[in-house]
């Protein structure tokens, strides 16, 4: 379709629209905004009451449908205003249950300025610095700029925000690759001075220093860095930062290599993710899972159940099984249990099995309901071998316990694999977990504890390599409970303790505190905005997610999400995936930082937690508050 | 229950039944005798000191200290405030009915290159100071030892290697704060309970529990240092020419000369591993070109091995070789106002050759200088009234503590002509504390303990002031 006027739409700033470069009339505040809420879904459908959310926000008017169709029509017209009404269905088409915007990618800004970002991270620096500049010269305000504020626009800025920052410091970045240390010196000052929590821009700004010939100020920039971030954040700075001074004090030739010869690394500068902590001496009980997975594949059942005191990392198996299932493509369907569930009936095969359970739950007859999951599990596994995961299960309900105690037997050649885990040294009452524990076709697995070798390769993996001495002390203070030796690892890395064997009283005194007033003791050193949301968290429960913990805690989500980030780097909450509930790294942790807020605050988040359970009847099967 | 105890019920034993009342505190870290890690945390650095104290705490800020030492004097208890537990000798046979306080959790630390000053918590260990201070172009009064610690070192006084220059490390300190008996917590400086401040100066503690210390730090990014070593055949030659040498001898330099007689552990560098060797180690602040012209009179003496060279500021703390993990080792030591060539004899016969003499080495660190003066800011104590400071170490190598106390005693009495009345505490463990200060400076550190620790709930690291 030759000479079709070109149409390009701008976010990145207010929101204007060019057709073949002339100015677009768009209209009002609230006709713009519909435009927004599609440019933001990009090429996805957005249903029409999303919309209407997008123009009126909570409390639209009673004829909102109508005034919707208005302001596409309307914007329709201005848009292409050549095409007849009916033929007007080219840039906002209707499409299911709302509209969908039909664009080019290039046609919006926000659009290629990410595209370009994506680019640049694989060119040389040459191009890549003049990619991103060009990029970067899209933008005249903040994105969105007329809806500022705005709950639907907000992930989408905060997104945008945050591509812009790592655009400005790649294209740093990539200048200093070139050789122009010297002239992105003040360039990077700035951008350390608007956000100095970045530790990519400390690293910027040290080795311009550093290449500058200026070494003093490359070390004083570092100490600058370590400082706000121990002030702000109460953390010592990453492994980059840290390699970076170690190899800035060695002067090391690594530093100023020819800018030729780096022009390959660019994608090196992209940040990282990080690698799980490594699991060391449980070879036995991975091979074990490894071997009833490949089982599994092979149509085999099987029911596992890892047993142990608290801490000796039993939930990191199953995590590291959920691993190595989804690697081999295996479904895997999780529960865990927690005391504030566990009067709540069939709250682990909710957890397991989703809504679509209720049916079966709804019978009238227990055992009709025990059938009727065994049926629903055999159609499950005829369609594809999975996993079934309960954590904790001496915390399970009465119920659902009673359903694992009536499958296990009755598993035969399903492919199914159940996995379990039980925390030893707490009181069992329930028949139904005897009777589990004691069938003959469940494997009991029994991690033992960390051998000083896997002592020694977590002191190495945390602070490096360590004296014989200090090793020695670790493995004796914590008698090699990993959950024990990662809080007491993560506590010295806090406070920068070397490994050496001068140290060996300061791990006596920081290890013979209890696991619990560890944590509270290093949460109490961290800045309010972090440990507020630790408070939420524990408060939540098994709740607790990025909503709802900014919602507690009344802050804005990034800033949750970056305090969250703070308490898994720091081992308070566990590293869960993306989707998985929050969650501390033991369940004792949780208890000892809930018992740990200051009374006013717990009373005030406990207020705010009713509230926002009587307003919302959208998580019946979390009805547990947990009492202060 | 029974209103009253069954007749069969023992008594509980002293002090332990008392020390109950502090499990809990700290967050868990109270250790009880019978408590599983209670032989692991009564254990200083010093594992010839052996003590079975009441109850083991390792708080970790001011507030747990202060429930502590409530706790302690609630109970009947005394409080003996303990770092690293290098300078452990002085409490032993001192501490069943105490509580020992460790202050090793307490590990805060601040350089501010601005005011080139540091803040210190009392479980900061020296190498920690030095290595922080060094990223700043800083240096701290270290001792010899990167893993003493700062606090209980500098409230004893502090001879670094900067000292000939620089003064008493404990002269460099410009706050302290301190849990007192009472359970209050005070920072001192030279406004605030300056009485304070003067006693920490250098009067070993004995007046609260320090938690942490404010002082100077030195503008000094890297010193000409190294070591000198000979066969020990050559120490009187060596010791002879030192002597003569540090009379001379530029403020900017500091120097201490050993008689070695090397271990054989690997840890050790292997050309000194076994033997038995006189050493002469010295830092000289200021370039190399400077720092070889002053050591030149020693190089003339031929050494074997010459470490000298311009180092980091950091790695002179390891210039030493000191172990750094608990040992167990007797120490003694007496200040000299001179070392003439008959000390020199009297010193090479006692330990020399042919000395029968085990210790693992004896140790002359050259005085004098800023040390001789008294520090402007004034102290318990300002200035150590010496040339030299001769230490004797020794590890019990089989024969018994006896004999190695039996050798040390032998250089001191060697020397007893050139010997000054007065002692360093802090290297002076049986010395009356009486003499480690002028006689009005011990009697206002006396006055001070009584009115900020009227009950004498703490436990005096030196008995400094009375006990």
């Amino acid at each position: 379709m030759d000479g079709q006027p070109q149409l390009n739409l701008h976010v990145l700033g207010e929101l204007t629209a060019t057709r073949d470069g002339a100015v677009v009339d768009l209209g009002g505040r609230r006709q713009r905004a519909v435009l927004a809420g599609l440019v933001i879904h990009r090429d996805q459908v957005v249903p029409a009451d999303r919309l209407v959310e997008c123009v009126w926000g909570e409390q639209p008017p009673a004829n909102a449908p109508g005034a919707l169709q208005a302001y596409v029509s309307h914007l329709r017209r201005r848009l292409e205003p050549d095409a007849t009404a009916r033929q007007r269905e080219g840039v906002i088409a209707r499409a299911g249950p709302g509209y969908v915007l039909r664009l080019p990618p290039d046609a919006v800004d926000a659009w290629t300025f990410e595209a370009a970002v994506e680019s640049a991270a694989g060119e040389s620096p040459v191009e890549a610095a003049c990619t991103l500049d060009t990029a970067l010269k899209a933008w005249r305000g903040p994105a969105y700029a007329d809806y500022a504020g705005e709950a639907w626009v907000e992930a989408e800025c905060a997104r945008l925000t945050e591509l812009r920052a790592v655009a400005r410091e790649r294209l740093l970045a990539a200048r200093l690759e070139l050789g122009e240390a010297q002239l992105v010196i003040g360039d990077l000052e700035a951008l350390v001075k608007e956000d100095p929590l970045r530790e990519e821009r400390w690293r910027l700004l040290t080795l311009a220093l550093y290449r500058a010939h200026r070494q003093a100020a490359a070390l004083e920039a570092l100490r600058r860095a370590r400082t706000v971030l121990a002030d702000e954040l109460g953390v010592d700075p990453g492994p980059a930062l840290r390699a970076l001074e170690a190899e800035v004090l060695a002067q090391s030739p690594d530093l100023d290599g020819p800018p030729a010869a780096r022009a390959a690394d660019a994608t090196a500068l992209v940040p990282r993710p990080r690698t799980p902590d490594g699991i060391v001496d449980r070879d036995h009980e991975l091979t074990l899972l490894r071997e009833r997975l490949e089982d599994l594949a092979d149509g085999t059942s099987g029911c596992v159940l890892v047993e142990g005191p608290a801490g000796i990392g039993k939930t990191r198996l199953l995590d590291e099984l959920r691993r190595l299932a989804v690697a081999a493509g295996v479904w895997v369907r999780s529960a865990r249990s927690s005391a504030l569930e566990q009067d709540f009936e069939w709250g682990v095969v909710r957890q397991l099995f989703g809504a679509g359970v209720d049916d079966v739950l709804g019978r009238a007859e227990r055992f009709a309901v025990l059938r009727g999951l065994c049926e629903l599990t055999t159609r499950l596994a005829e369609q594809a071998p999975f996993v079934l995961c309960v954590d904790d299960v001496q915390r399970c309900d009465e119920a659902s316990l009673q359903f694992l105690a009536y499958l296990v037997p009755r598993l035969e050649e399903l492919p199914v694999l159940i996995v379990l885990t039980m925390r030893t040294g707490e009181p069992q009452h329930a028949d139904d977990l005897v009777e589990l524990v004691a069938d003959e076709t469940v494997t009991v697995v029994r991690p033992a504890p960390l051998t000083e070798q896997g002592t020694a390769a977590l002191v190495a993996d945390r602070l490096g390599r360590g004296a014989d001495a200090f090793v020695a002390t670790c493995h004796r203070m914590t008698s090699g409970n990993p959950l024990l030796l990662r809080q007491l690892l993560r506590a010295l890395a806090d406070q920068g303790v070397p490994p050496d064997a001068a140290h060996v009283d300061t791990v006596r005194a920081v290890g013979s505190r209890a696991i619990t007033s560890l944590v509270t003791l290093r949460l109490r050193r961290m800045p309010e905005r972090v440990s507020i949301v630790a408070h939420a968290v524990a408060v939540l429960g098994p709740t607790a997610d990025l909503r709802s913990v900014a919602d507690l805690a009344r802050r804005p989500e990034e800033e949750v999400a970056a305090a969250l980030d703070v308490l898994a780097r720091g081992e308070i909450l566990r590293d869960g995936q993306p989707g998985q509930p929050l969650d501390f790294v033991n369940p004792l942790v949780r208890d000892a930082i809930h018992a740990d807020i200051p009374p006013g605050e717990r009373a005030l988040l406990h207020a705010r937690m009713e509230r926002r359970l009587k307003s919302s009847s959208s998580r019946p099967a979390h009805a547990g508050v947990p009492t202060p | 229950m029974p209103e009253t105890m069954p007749e069969s019920t023992p008594l509980p034993a002293a002090g332990t039944a008392d020390a109950a009342a502090l499990r809990g505190l700290a967050g868990g870290a109270v250790h009880l005798p019978g408590d599983p890690l209670y032989d692991e945390a009564r254990m200083p650095w010093n594992l010839q000191v052996d003590e079975h104290p009441a109850a083991v705490a390792y708080p970790a800020d001011p507030h747990e200290v202060a429930r502590i030492v409530r706790a302690a004097a609630e109970s009947g208890l005394k409080v003996a405030p303990q770092g690293t537990g290098h300078g452990a000798p002085p409490l032993a046979g001192r501490l069943g009915d105490a509580v020992l306080l460790r202050t090793s959790a307490m590990t805060g630390l601040r350089v501010d290159a601005a005011t080139r000053t540091a803040r210190a918590e009392a479980g900061v260990l020296w190498g920690d100071v030095v290595a922080r201070a060094a990223r700043v172009g800083l240096a701290g009064m270290h001792m010899s030892s990167p893993g003493v610690g700062v606090v209980g070192s500098s409230l004893g006084g502090g001879v670094s290697w900067y000292s000939r220059q620089h003064g008493l490390q404990c002269s460099a300190i410009t706050a302290v704060e301190v849990v007192l008996a009472d359970g209050t917590f005070v920072r001192a400086t030279d406004d605030q309970d300056p009485e304070l401040l003067w006693a920490a100066r250098g009067g070993t503690g004995g007046f609260g529990v320090v938690t942490a210390l404010e002082f100077d730090l030195l503008p000094v990014r890297t010193a000409y240092a190294g070591m000198l070593a000979w066969d020990w055949r050559h120490t009187r030659r060596v010791l002879t020419a030192w002597g003569e040498w540090t009379a001379d001898a530029p403020e900017s330099v500091t120097s201490v000369a050993r008689i070695f007689q090397v271990p054989d552990v690997a840890s050790l560098p292997g050309q000194l591993r076994g033997r038995k060797m006189v050493m002469i180690d010295a830092v000289a602040l200021g370039d190399a070109e400077a720092g070889a012209r002053s050591i030149a009179p020693l190089r003339a003496l031929r050494p074997e091995i010459d470490t000298f060279a311009q180092m980091p500021a950091a790695d002179i703390a390891h210039l030493q070789l000191d172990p750094q993990e608990p040992t167990a080792v007797y120490a003694n030591s007496v200040l000299v106002h001179g070392f003439p060539a008959d000390a020199v004899d009297a010193l090479v016969a006692a330990a020399g050759p042919g000395s029968g003499s085990n210790l693992l080495f004896v140790e002359l660190r050259q005085l004098a200088g800023a040390l001789a003066r008294p520090a402007p800011r004034g102290g318990a104590l300002d200035h150590l009234p010496a040339a030299f400071l001769v230490l004797g170490v020794g590890l019990d190598v089989g024969t018994g503590w006896g004999a190695v106390r039996a050798d040390a005693m032998r250089i001191l009495d060697s020397l007893a002509p050139w010997s000054s009345r007065a002692s360093y505490l802090s290297m002076a463990y049986e010395a009356a504390a009486r003499r480690g200060f002028a006689a009005a400076a011990y009697e206002r550190l006396v006055r001070i303990r009584r009115t900020v620790d009227p009950d004498g709930v703490f436990v005096a690291p030196q008995a400094a002031a009375g006990s």
